[in-house]
């Protein structure tokens, strides 16, 4: 070594199922240098200081997708972390957030392989080709439909990352969407008609609320969350204007619920624990200030249906201390709803292609952001004009 | 064969009213703020019985109050529905019920308003 090592405290969530009642945290520490991941603190600690950690991995290069887990508080596989971005602070690592944990850092993933397998997640082929039909031809097109979605690992980070996932097992869950939407949106598929049963379901796509979390933390760029709330459109199309099923489809197997062995941490507070999840549940209060602004409208509507006095006298409740403290909690409100709306915009709307080329998330956002100034500017423009 | 979920239609709603609220609800929100020091901007009389009676009894200005009421509520309802899940209370028929019939009442009511301030 040529540079000179530095020591760094290492927190693993211990839990050895035959002894320990539940998991607690075991401090270690170790030396570490510029390009130690937190992979290699893992095996530094196995090999020299505790050989009965356990935790899973395998390539070491972030493609094998086995060694998630949760990273100072966030889903990031050991491998492409480096322990020096935590230094000097503890370094914190646990098993990976709703799964049952199996032992230390190994959760049990048979929910999650359940759910993969039931997708069909493979291809099906559209159109049964003889081999002097030679290969079934796919334009750069067709193939950027499903590229990205493709270069899922199956890491489980998303699951880790998504609190619907963790209150309700029943959700199938951001990567497997993911997934399921890779196979449909392939051109040389053709069981779409059939997976579409699995999206319209309550616990396909419509137990996600857009947190959007799930794509932040993709070790492979991977956007999941857009996934879901494409499949929200597809299955409101399929809802609204008839299934496009085919009557002679297979029916899809359940797509099972198993509760793998392990110690099932508690979800109660989990929005506490990141400030992604914070953000999120402000901007869903948002909701409650919208709908008490909708009532005083409303009260105001039936006033005025009532007449002058009536009416008059809700006019003067707005102007009350009241109806002032209201207005500028609901104010606020609004703002930080315009802004969350168009910040998540892009993960809710399918990809927006021009010239080939897809439209960057920022330019979206700014778009609609832009959107509401104007419509601002046209409210005061009509009011100004019909006042005068 | 999975149930297929009906969430379409209340998702649909939540997605126009959310729109709606973003597009307008800041604007509208400064524009009834009667008690704070902005109203000097606005004109004195903009809200006054008579404008109002005005626009409420012009098909587009019921048109418009109409969507603003209905889709605010049934944006928030949806909305709030799903929050009560996120703070431990499930899904179930009676959260369903409350959040969404909420929302359908202040839409019936809101058509009842807009109805009796005539044409």
């Amino acid at each position: 070594m040529t540079e000179p090592l530095k020591l760094i405290q290492v927190e693993v969530l211990r839990y050895r199922p035959e002894q320990d009642e539940k998991p607690y945290p075991a401090t270690y520490t170790i030396p570490f240098n510029d390009d130690m991941s937190v992979l290699e603190a893992l095996q530094y600690i196995k090999e020299e200081l505790d050989s009965t950690l356990s935790y899973r991995w395998s390539c070491r290069m972030a493609i094998c997708g086995s060694c998630g887990m949760m990273i100072d508080g966030v889903p990031a596989l050991a491998c492409h972390s480096f322990v020096r971005d935590y230094y000097p602070r503890t370094l914190r690592v646990e098993a990976l957030d709703h799964f049952p944990v199996e032992r230390d850092l190994v959760v049990a993933a048979d929910d999650f392989i359940g759910k993969l397998e039931s997708i069909k997640p493979y291809l099906v082929a559209r159109e049964v080709r003889r081999l002097d039909q030679g290969e079934h031809l796919q334009t750069p097109v067709e193939r950027e439909h499903y590229a990205q979605f493709s270069a899922c690992i199956n890491c489980m980070l998303c699951y880790a990352a998504c609190p619907q996932y963790g209150m309700n097992h029943e959700f199938i869950g951001p990567g497997v969407m993911a997934l399921l939407h890779r196979y449909n949106e392939d051109s040389r598929d053709g069981a779409r008609e059939q997976r579409m049963e699995l999206v319209n379901a309550e616990e396909g796509v419509w137990n996600c609320t857009a947190v959007g979390y799930c794509s932040q933390v993709c070790p492979k760029g991977v956007d999941p969350a857009n996934a879901v709330n494409i499949n929200k459109i597809n299955s409101a199309r399929d809802f609204f204007l008839g299934s496009a099923r085919a009557p002679d489809a297979l029916p899809m197997p359940e797509v099972p619920v198993v509760n793998g062995p392990g110690y099932v941490r508690p979800m109660a507070g989990w929005w506490r624990k990141n400030p992604s999840f914070i953000r999120y549940m402000l901007r869903e209060s948002t909701a409650l200030l919208v709908a008490i602004y909708a009532l005083v409208l409303l009260a105001g509507l039936a006033s005025l249906a009532s007449g002058e006095s009536a009416y008059n006298g809700w006019l003067s409740w707005l102007a009350s201390p009241a109806g002032s403290a209201l207005h500028v909690v609901a104010l606020a409100a609004m703002l930080y709803h315009s802004w969350s709306w168009f910040e998540i915009m892009p993960k809710t709307m399918p990809p927006l292609i021009v010239r080939g080329k897809r439209v960057a998330a920022g330019v979206i956002t700014w778009s609609g952001v832009g959107a509401a100034v104007a419509s601002t500017l046209a409210l005061f423009l009509i009011v100004w004009s019909l006042a005068s | 064969m999975k149930k297929r979920s009906n969430a379409p239609i209340f998702w649909a709603l939540f997605g126009a009213g959310g729109m709606l609220a973003a597009l307008t609800g800041p604007a509208l929100v400064f524009m009834t703020a009667r008690g704070l020091p902005w109203r000097s901007m606005l004109p004195a009389d903009m809200l006054s019985y008579h404008n109002m009676q005005a626009f409420a009894q012009h098909g587009l200005g019921k048109l418009f109050l109409l969507a603003i009421v209905v889709l605010y509520m049934w944006h928030a309802a949806h909305r709030i529905y799903k929050s009560l899940h996120d703070v431990g209370i499930h899904p179930g028929p009676l959260p369903k019920a409350v959040c969404y019939g909420s929302a359908l009442a202040a839409s019936v009511l809101a058509a009842g308003a807009l109805l009796a301030v005539g044409f």
